[in-house]
Protein backbone atom coordinates (compact mmCIF):
# COMPACT_ATOMS: atom_id res chain seq x y z
CA UNK A 1 0.00 0.00 0.00
CA UNK A 2 2.90 2.67 0.99
CA UNK A 3 4.60 1.59 -1.73
CA UNK A 4 1.97 2.18 -4.41
CA UNK A 5 1.51 5.18 -3.25
CA UNK A 6 5.18 5.77 -3.42
CA UNK A 7 4.86 5.22 -6.92
CA UNK A 8 1.60 6.92 -7.94
CA UNK A 9 3.25 10.65 -6.11
CA UNK A 10 7.06 9.81 -7.77
CA UNK A 11 4.95 9.89 -11.48
CA UNK A 12 2.79 13.07 -10.40
CA UNK A 13 5.48 14.76 -9.15
CA UNK A 14 7.17 13.82 -12.53
CA UNK A 15 4.49 14.65 -14.57
CA UNK A 16 3.61 18.30 -12.54
CA UNK A 17 7.44 19.03 -13.38
CA UNK A 18 7.10 17.82 -17.08
CA UNK A 19 4.48 20.46 -17.51
CA UNK A 20 6.27 23.13 -16.17
CA UNK A 21 9.23 22.30 -18.15
CA UNK A 22 6.60 21.81 -21.00
CA UNK A 23 7.88 18.65 -22.37
CA UNK A 24 5.13 16.99 -24.17
CA UNK A 25 6.69 13.88 -24.36
CA UNK A 26 7.88 13.93 -20.70
CA UNK A 27 3.80 14.85 -19.74
CA UNK A 28 2.58 12.12 -22.08
CA UNK A 29 4.46 9.47 -20.57
CA UNK A 30 4.45 10.33 -16.70
CA UNK A 31 0.79 11.16 -17.16
CA UNK A 32 0.70 7.47 -18.61
CA UNK A 33 2.35 5.91 -15.64
CA UNK A 34 0.25 7.88 -13.28
CA UNK A 35 -2.74 6.17 -14.39
CA UNK A 36 -1.38 2.61 -14.89
CA UNK A 37 -1.38 3.20 -11.17
CA UNK A 38 -4.38 4.85 -10.37
CA UNK A 39 -7.21 3.64 -12.57
CA UNK A 40 -9.45 6.56 -12.69
CA UNK A 41 -9.35 9.91 -12.67
CA UNK A 42 -7.95 12.01 -10.20
CA UNK A 43 -9.09 15.38 -9.21
CA UNK A 44 -6.13 16.57 -6.94
CA UNK A 45 -3.58 16.23 -9.73
CA UNK A 46 -5.89 17.64 -12.00
CA UNK A 47 -6.18 20.74 -10.15
CA UNK A 48 -2.15 20.82 -9.66
CA UNK A 49 -1.48 20.59 -13.01
CA UNK A 50 -4.02 23.28 -14.03
CA UNK A 51 -2.00 25.64 -11.03
CA UNK A 52 1.28 24.37 -13.06
CA UNK A 53 -0.32 25.56 -16.60
CA UNK A 54 -1.16 29.42 -15.28
CA UNK A 55 1.51 29.66 -13.47
CA UNK A 56 3.27 29.22 -16.81
CA UNK A 57 1.26 30.73 -18.78
CA UNK A 58 1.17 33.74 -16.12
CA UNK A 59 4.93 33.87 -17.13
CA UNK A 60 4.69 33.48 -21.26
CA UNK A 61 3.62 37.34 -22.23
CA UNK A 62 1.82 36.32 -25.18
CA UNK A 63 -0.53 34.38 -22.93
CA UNK A 64 -1.38 37.11 -20.74
CA UNK A 65 -1.39 39.52 -23.81
CA UNK A 66 -3.76 37.43 -25.20
CA UNK A 67 -5.65 37.46 -22.15
CA UNK A 68 -8.39 35.98 -21.32
CA UNK A 69 -9.35 33.97 -24.43
CA UNK A 70 -5.26 33.37 -24.30
CA UNK A 71 -5.57 31.77 -21.20
CA UNK A 72 -8.37 29.24 -22.06
CA UNK A 73 -6.49 28.28 -25.27
CA UNK A 74 -3.28 27.97 -23.96
CA UNK A 75 -4.80 25.46 -21.43
CA UNK A 76 -7.07 23.29 -23.70
CA UNK A 77 -4.16 23.58 -26.28
CA UNK A 78 -1.62 22.30 -24.03
CA UNK A 79 -4.04 19.10 -23.01
CA UNK A 80 -4.89 18.25 -26.74
CA UNK A 81 -0.82 18.07 -27.72
CA UNK A 82 -0.46 15.58 -24.52
CA UNK A 83 -3.83 13.68 -26.17
CA UNK A 84 -2.50 13.92 -29.81
CA UNK A 85 1.17 12.32 -28.26
CA UNK A 86 -0.29 9.68 -26.44
CA UNK A 87 -2.87 8.66 -29.23
CA UNK A 88 0.71 8.91 -32.20
CA UNK A 89 3.13 7.28 -29.68
CA UNK A 90 0.84 5.03 -27.29
CA UNK A 91 -2.25 4.02 -28.98
CA UNK A 92 -2.81 1.12 -26.68
CA UNK A 93 -2.92 3.60 -23.48
CA UNK A 94 -4.68 6.34 -24.82
CA UNK A 95 -6.20 8.56 -21.99
CA UNK A 96 -9.45 8.18 -21.95
CA UNK A 97 -12.05 10.93 -22.94
CA UNK A 98 -13.76 11.70 -19.48
CA UNK A 99 -10.32 11.99 -17.84
CA UNK A 100 -8.86 14.52 -20.44
CA UNK A 101 -12.27 16.33 -20.09
CA UNK A 102 -11.46 16.12 -15.65
CA UNK A 103 -8.15 17.87 -16.56
CA UNK A 104 -9.60 20.48 -19.50
CA UNK A 105 -12.25 21.71 -16.79
CA UNK A 106 -9.55 21.97 -14.30
CA UNK A 107 -7.62 24.08 -15.80
CA UNK A 108 -10.59 26.25 -17.46
CA UNK A 109 -12.23 26.49 -13.35
CA UNK A 110 -8.31 28.00 -12.68
CA UNK A 111 -8.39 29.99 -16.03
CA UNK A 112 -11.58 31.33 -14.87
CA UNK A 113 -9.62 33.09 -11.54
CA UNK A 114 -7.22 34.67 -13.86
CA UNK A 115 -10.00 35.73 -16.30
CA UNK A 116 -11.99 37.52 -13.79
CA UNK A 117 -8.70 39.54 -13.05
CA UNK A 118 -7.82 40.12 -16.79
CA UNK A 119 -11.47 41.44 -17.71
CA UNK A 120 -9.82 44.69 -16.30
CA UNK A 121 -7.55 45.26 -19.47
CA UNK A 122 -8.01 48.29 -21.24
CA UNK A 123 -9.14 48.31 -24.52
CA UNK A 124 -6.07 49.48 -26.31
CA UNK A 125 -3.97 46.74 -24.80
CA UNK A 126 -1.37 45.50 -27.43
CA UNK A 127 0.16 41.94 -27.72
CA UNK A 128 3.39 41.66 -25.79
CA UNK A 129 3.16 44.96 -23.53
CA UNK A 130 2.96 43.76 -19.93
CA UNK A 131 2.71 47.17 -18.55
CA UNK A 132 -1.33 46.96 -18.43
CA UNK A 133 -1.04 43.91 -16.31
CA UNK A 134 0.96 45.48 -13.49
CA UNK A 135 -1.54 48.70 -13.66
CA UNK A 136 -4.05 46.22 -13.32
CA UNK A 137 -3.05 44.66 -10.25
CA UNK A 138 -2.73 47.85 -8.36
CA UNK A 139 -6.21 49.25 -9.82
CA UNK A 140 -8.35 45.65 -8.82
CA UNK A 141 -7.68 45.20 -5.11
CA UNK A 142 -10.57 46.47 -2.92
CA UNK A 143 -8.75 47.51 -0.07
CA UNK A 144 -6.56 50.05 -0.94
CA UNK A 145 -5.70 51.23 2.69
CA UNK A 146 -5.34 47.80 3.81
CA UNK A 147 -2.40 46.97 1.17
CA UNK A 148 -0.88 50.49 1.85
CA UNK A 149 -0.97 49.62 5.84
CA UNK A 150 0.62 46.22 4.91
CA UNK A 151 3.24 47.81 2.57
CA UNK A 152 4.18 49.72 5.77
CA UNK A 153 4.71 46.80 7.63
CA UNK A 154 7.44 45.46 5.38
CA UNK A 155 9.99 48.55 6.82
CA UNK A 156 9.37 46.55 10.19
CA UNK A 157 10.03 43.06 9.37
CA UNK A 158 12.84 41.50 7.32
CA UNK A 159 12.43 41.50 3.33
CA UNK A 160 12.31 37.53 3.46
CA UNK A 161 9.45 37.50 6.28
CA UNK A 162 8.23 40.21 4.09
CA UNK A 163 8.21 38.80 0.75
CA UNK A 164 6.79 35.34 2.21
CA UNK A 165 4.06 36.34 4.60
CA UNK A 166 3.18 40.07 3.66
CA UNK A 167 3.05 38.81 0.10
CA UNK A 168 0.60 36.26 0.90
CA UNK A 169 -1.76 38.29 2.66
CA UNK A 170 -1.94 40.88 -0.25
CA UNK A 171 -2.17 37.37 -2.63
CA UNK A 172 -5.32 36.68 -0.40
CA UNK A 173 -6.62 40.53 -0.28
CA UNK A 174 -6.50 40.66 -4.08
CA UNK A 175 -8.17 37.40 -4.58
CA UNK A 176 -11.12 39.01 -3.34
CA UNK A 177 -14.05 40.73 -5.37
CA UNK A 178 -12.59 44.15 -7.17
CA UNK A 179 -15.40 46.82 -5.51
CA UNK A 180 -15.89 48.55 -2.44
CA UNK A 181 -17.27 45.36 -1.20
CA UNK A 182 -19.55 43.85 1.97
CA UNK A 183 -18.93 44.99 5.09
CA UNK A 184 -17.97 41.67 5.69
CA UNK A 185 -15.48 41.13 2.98
CA UNK A 186 -13.71 44.91 4.82
CA UNK A 187 -14.02 43.36 8.40
CA UNK A 188 -12.21 40.06 6.92
CA UNK A 189 -9.61 42.49 5.06
CA UNK A 190 -8.70 43.80 8.07
CA UNK A 191 -8.65 40.73 10.29
CA UNK A 192 -5.93 39.73 7.71
CA UNK A 193 -4.18 43.00 8.18
CA UNK A 194 -4.18 42.48 11.95
CA UNK A 195 -2.98 39.18 11.81
CA UNK A 196 -0.58 39.56 9.96
CA UNK A 197 1.04 42.70 12.13
CA UNK A 198 0.78 39.94 14.65
CA UNK A 199 2.66 36.86 13.42
CA UNK A 200 5.35 38.97 11.15
CA UNK A 201 6.34 40.64 13.98
CA UNK A 202 6.45 37.28 16.14
CA UNK A 203 8.51 35.53 13.09
CA UNK A 204 10.76 38.44 12.90
CA UNK A 205 11.32 38.54 16.84
CA UNK A 206 11.93 34.36 16.79
CA UNK A 207 14.21 35.14 14.02
CA UNK A 208 16.22 37.56 15.39
CA UNK A 209 16.28 35.20 18.95
CA UNK A 210 17.13 32.33 16.93
CA UNK A 211 20.38 34.40 14.64
CA UNK A 212 21.51 35.81 18.22
CA UNK A 213 21.30 32.52 19.82
CA UNK A 214 23.37 30.26 17.10
CA UNK A 215 25.55 33.16 17.11
CA UNK A 216 26.02 32.62 20.95
CA UNK A 217 27.18 28.75 20.46
CA UNK A 218 29.44 29.99 17.70
CA UNK B 1 -8.12 21.50 18.62
CA UNK B 2 -5.26 20.06 18.70
CA UNK B 3 -3.74 19.03 15.74
CA UNK B 4 -3.35 15.31 15.92
CA UNK B 5 0.34 15.83 13.37
CA UNK B 6 3.06 18.14 13.67
CA UNK B 7 3.02 20.76 11.27
CA UNK B 8 6.93 20.07 10.52
CA UNK B 9 5.11 16.37 9.74
CA UNK B 10 2.49 17.47 7.53
CA UNK B 11 4.70 20.03 5.60
CA UNK B 12 7.12 17.11 4.52
CA UNK B 13 4.15 15.17 3.40
CA UNK B 14 2.72 17.77 1.34
CA UNK B 15 5.76 18.55 -0.24
CA UNK B 16 6.41 14.77 -1.34
CA UNK B 17 4.31 15.61 -4.65
CA UNK B 18 5.31 18.86 -5.94
CA UNK B 19 6.82 22.36 -4.77
CA UNK B 20 4.83 24.82 -3.07
CA UNK B 21 4.85 27.90 -1.37
CA UNK B 22 3.20 29.35 2.28
CA UNK B 23 -0.77 29.76 1.23
CA UNK B 24 -0.53 27.10 -1.38
CA UNK B 25 0.78 24.60 1.38
CA UNK B 26 -1.85 25.58 3.96
CA UNK B 27 -4.33 24.41 1.61
CA UNK B 28 -2.69 21.48 0.30
CA UNK B 29 -2.43 20.02 3.80
CA UNK B 30 -5.73 20.49 4.69
CA UNK B 31 -7.22 19.36 1.56
CA UNK B 32 -4.79 15.91 1.85
CA UNK B 33 -5.79 15.36 5.56
CA UNK B 34 -9.71 16.19 5.12
CA UNK B 35 -9.63 19.32 7.15
CA UNK B 36 -7.97 16.92 10.10
CA UNK B 37 -4.48 19.00 10.10
CA UNK B 38 -5.28 22.93 9.53
CA UNK B 39 -2.34 25.46 9.55
CA UNK B 40 -1.96 29.05 9.40
CA UNK B 41 0.09 31.78 9.10
CA UNK B 42 1.55 31.54 12.61
CA UNK B 43 2.84 27.70 12.11
CA UNK B 44 3.00 27.39 8.79
CA UNK B 45 6.16 29.82 8.24
CA UNK B 46 8.41 29.26 11.31
CA UNK B 47 8.16 25.10 10.36
CA UNK B 48 9.06 25.81 7.05
CA UNK B 49 11.88 28.00 8.45
CA UNK B 50 12.90 25.41 10.68
CA UNK B 51 13.17 22.15 8.05
CA UNK B 52 14.95 24.70 5.77
CA UNK B 53 17.47 25.08 8.64
CA UNK B 54 17.66 20.95 9.62
CA UNK B 55 18.09 20.71 5.89
CA UNK B 56 15.15 18.89 4.94
CA UNK B 57 13.90 21.52 2.44
CA UNK B 58 15.24 24.14 0.31
CA UNK B 59 13.85 27.26 -0.99
CA UNK B 60 13.91 29.50 -4.04
CA UNK B 61 11.91 32.26 -4.95
CA UNK B 62 9.62 33.09 -7.98
CA UNK B 63 9.51 36.13 -10.25
CA UNK B 64 8.34 38.81 -8.53
CA UNK B 65 4.15 38.75 -8.92
CA UNK B 66 2.04 42.02 -9.01
CA UNK B 67 -1.08 40.53 -7.32
CA UNK B 68 1.59 40.01 -4.34
CA UNK B 69 2.76 44.07 -4.59
CA UNK B 70 5.64 43.37 -6.78
CA UNK B 71 7.26 40.32 -4.87
CA UNK B 72 8.01 36.88 -5.55
CA UNK B 73 6.57 33.56 -3.96
CA UNK B 74 9.13 31.54 -1.99
CA UNK B 75 8.79 28.24 -2.99
CA UNK B 76 10.00 25.00 -1.48
CA UNK B 77 11.36 21.64 -1.86
CA UNK B 78 12.83 18.71 -0.06
CA UNK B 79 15.88 17.86 -0.36
CA UNK B 80 17.28 14.21 -0.70
CA UNK B 81 17.18 14.04 3.69
CA UNK B 82 13.76 15.59 3.16
CA UNK B 83 12.75 12.88 0.80
CA UNK B 84 13.99 9.98 2.98
CA UNK B 85 12.38 11.25 6.41
CA UNK B 86 8.88 12.33 4.48
CA UNK B 87 9.30 8.28 3.08
CA UNK B 88 9.85 7.49 6.32
CA UNK B 89 7.24 9.54 7.64
CA UNK B 90 4.98 8.31 5.42
CA UNK B 91 3.99 4.74 6.98
CA UNK B 92 2.80 6.17 10.58
CA UNK B 93 1.01 9.25 8.36
CA UNK B 94 -0.94 7.46 6.28
CA UNK B 95 -4.22 7.28 8.34
CA UNK B 96 -4.27 11.20 8.28
CA UNK B 97 -2.67 11.55 4.18
CA UNK B 98 -5.11 10.27 2.15
CA UNK B 99 -4.72 10.31 -1.74
CA UNK B 100 -7.53 12.42 -3.27
CA UNK B 101 -10.66 10.38 -4.32
CA UNK B 102 -10.40 8.45 -7.02
CA UNK B 103 -6.57 7.89 -6.61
Amino acid sequence: MWWGRGRSVGARGRFLRALEEDSTRECARTFRTHFRSNASADEGMADSAALTTTERARRSSNAWAEAPDGLRGYSIAQWHRINEYLAQELPSEKISADTLELFIQAALRKVEGEAALLSHLPADHKAGDMAPRVEVVTRQGSQPRARRALELLQVLVPKRIADEEIGDALEVINALPAGPGSRWTRVLVWVKVITTYFWTILHTFREKAMAAGSKKTE
Amino acid sequence: MESPISAKAALLQALISEDGYGLDLIERVKKRTNGQVVLNQGSVYPALRDLEREGLVKSYESEPLPERGGRPRRYYKLTAAGQRSAFAQGRALAPFFLLPEGA
